[in-house]
């Protein structure tokens, strides 16, 4: 078992296969060794570990990605996500960025990328207002800059 | 959340996933979405182009010569371009603008044959032509009307193309058909 402490000081038990899923974690453990200390998370509250263990757990079992992947690499970055993965990814606005967050900094790339594909599928086919209202963005720019814009990429007025 | 919270590369990686009308929009959002796109180095548009050539059976090679946010942003944009032109010019009842080119084949390289067929490989920069000194020829299109050779095969008894794909985006696979009637594959 792997010891793990959140930021807001709760100690987790985790299985060390569960867990490996973590790239950040998994090369901690072959680094260290086997210890007894936990593993501060300090970027991690526990709300939000609870969430990255089910997905480590719903997972277990699973061949872990290779690690050398190129981010540059061709592949295929469709938006389709699956069943499970959506379901999961069903939470408010702010828990989705806080499990994204998390996953970059536990290094689960599945995860992340399931985190995003979720956030660009909610952009998708909307207008820019439709993305303000969504993700509370103020709008910074003066009505001559955003109709400049518009203006200069006429393209993306025609349906 | 999303632009406070967020790192640049995890932005990044959410736009990463957006066709170019969807950037569009949200770099339409906000300043800072806005120069996110536009300072992410070519990242942005070269992600959209990869994926409208995964979708559509481009060859990517054919934007290996691409290098600025510019171009690569004027690259996965052209379709989108073009429907758009094509759109306001049938509204008002007009052609779209043809442009011709009469294209310069190397004299040295002609002389003496026949070009039997030519093929456009998909992406817009390659063209493969057939002769009867038998050979195929693969021409960059870049400096075009002057061509450049970038591969010469030879190729016997060829009588006609049947069917042509491109696999996985670097791969072009052409199907040709023989003097014999027997078909055969050709991968190149």
């Amino acid at each position: 078992m792997v010891l793990l402490l959140t930021s807001d000081n709760e100690m987790f038990s985790v299985a060390e296969d569960v867990i490996k899923r973590s790239a950040y974690i998994k090369n901690m453990l072959e680094d260290v060794g086997e210890s007894d200390l936990p593993i501060p998370l300090p970027n991690v509250e526990s709300n939000v570990l609870v969430k990255i263990l089910e997905y480590c757990e719903h997972y277990r079992g699973e061949p872990l990605p290779a690690s050398d992947v190129d981010p540059a690499e061709i592949g295929d970055r469709s938006l389709d996500i699956a069943d499970w993965d959506q379901k999961y990814m069903a939470v408010d606005q702010e828990m989705l960025f806080e499990i994204i967050l998390a996953a970059n900094y536990l290094d689960i790339k599945s995860l992340l990328d399931v985190g995003c594909k979720t956030v660009a599928k909610m952009m998708k086919g909307k207008s820019s207002e439709e993305i303000r209202t969504l993700f509370n963005i103020a709008n910074d720019f003066t009505p001559e800059e955003e109709a400049q814009i518009r203006k200069e990429n006429a393209w993306a007025e025609c349906r | 959340m999303l632009t406070s919270k967020m790192p640049l590369e995890l932005q990044l990686a959410i736009v990463g996933h957006l066709d170019p009308r969807d950037i569009f929009h949200l770099q339409l959002t906000c300043r800072h979405l806005y120069d996110l796109v536009e300072n992410s180095a070519e990242m942005a548009w070269r992600n959209c182009l990869n994926q409208n050539c995964l979708r559509n059976g481009l060859f990517w090679p054919s934007f290996a010569h691409l290098a600025t946010v510019a171009e690569y942003k004027h690259a996965a944009t052209a379709p989108l371009r073009f429907s758009a032109a094509y759109h306001k010019a049938s509204k008002n009842n007009k052609m779209l603008k043809k442009k011709r080119m009469r294209l310069q084949f190397p004299a040295k390289c002609t002389t003496g044959s026949t070009i039997l067929d030519i093929h456009f490989i998909p992406g817009g920069r390659f063209l493969a032509t057939f002769s009867d000194s038998g050979t195929m020829d693969v021409w960059d299109l870049r400096a075009a009307p002057t061509l450049e050779m970038v591969l010469s095969m030879p190729l016997e008894r060829f009588r006609g193309v049947a069917y042509s794909n491109v696999v996985d985006c670097d791969k072009v696979h052409i199907l040709y058909e023989l003097d014999l009637d027997i078909p055969a594959s050709y991968t190149a």
